[in-house]
């Protein structure tokens, strides 16, 4: 069987791309093989995987991409069940395109900010530019670092609303294990009962991703 | 209230989405403006197949 094929893009730094791709890839690795494609020259997936023991290894493997993703891509499909490409912060080299070129979805982590929502209009342009091309493609805007108490986190469904793309239900919630799993090279189901909210709504996004 | 802050926010997309650029334009201002995108395809591979050691 052929991998599906998830891309983690937004053209904006800073949105929860690369801590998206890898815990959401350690949720995969439970349920079937899965690797990881760092596709952004930063190189903060692999970073963040090296940074594991031997002892307790990250359970995904990250190998860099820098260029032919489509070619290379379609050769690791038939190797793996799934594949998570964490993109870089641009559409200016082409790389977030070819990803999305070769996915079955999108996710575009967008955090509860105005900045944040007005930097991702161009992006769903370029979704729309894509999908001529790529029609099985679905893109799905994921609110990432929500905070329950803040006013504007509250209001992002309304302004999502805006958007040509539907919003996941599921979100991330601004949490300190995120960070703190990077640190030790790990995923958030890594760290025990620091982790398991966050576990908690790793599972029920993976699940909605599964089922949509 | 939330209720008046969300629609503040997507009115600030709804705006955001109208000064979107024309396609065409849209390219040669960008040739312009932003510099050279970095030459990736001359990066190493990764980190780990660079350090690999070579039998001979
Ligand atoms: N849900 C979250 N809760 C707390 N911190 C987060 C969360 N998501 C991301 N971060 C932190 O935000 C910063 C940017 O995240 P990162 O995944 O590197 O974004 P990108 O890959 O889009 O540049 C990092 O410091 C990361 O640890
Ligand atoms: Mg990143």
């Amino acid at each position: 069987m052929l991998a599906q094929v998830f891309s983690v893009a937004n053209q904006k730094g800073g949105t929860g791309k690369t801590t998206l791709s890898m815990n959401l890839a350690a949720g995969f690795s439970r349920r079937g093989r899965t690797l990881i494609i760092d596709a952004d020259p930063q190189g903060s997936a692999g970073q963040w995987a090296g940074l594991s023991t031997d002892e307790r290894p990250f359970p995904v493997s990250v190998i860099s991409v820098a260029s032919n993703l489509a070619r290379e891509v379609s050769r690791m499909r038939q190797d793996y069940q799934y594949l998570v490409i964490d993109c870089p912060p641009t559409l200016e080299t082409g790389v977030a395109q070819s990803a999305m070129s070769i996915s079955d979805k999108v996710f575009v982590p967008i955090l509860p900010s105005p900045v944040d929502l007005w930097a991702s209009v161009r992006l769903t342009d370029a979704i729309d530019q894509i999908k001529i091309s790529n029609s099985r493609l679905q893109a799905y805007i994921l609110i990432n670092q929500l905070e329950l108490r803040s006013a504007m986190s509250r209001s992002m469904s309304q302004a999502l609303a805006e958007f040509d793309m539907p919003t996941l239900q599921s979100c991330l919630r601004r949490r300190a294990v995120y960070r703190n799993s990077a640190l030790e090279g790990l995923s958030v189901y890594c760290m025990g009962k620091r982790g398991e909210s966050a576990v908690q709504e790793v599972e029920f996004l993976i699940e909605e991703i599964l089922t949509s | 209230m939330t209720k008046e802050l969300g629609s503040k926010l997507a009115n600030s997309v709804r705006q955001a989405k109208a000064k979107q650029p024309q396609k065409n334009t849209q390219d040669t201002q960008q040739v312009s403006e932003t510099p050279a995108p970095k030459v990736e395809s001359e990066l190493p591979l990764s980190p780990l197949p660079a350090r690999r050691v070579w039998p001979d």
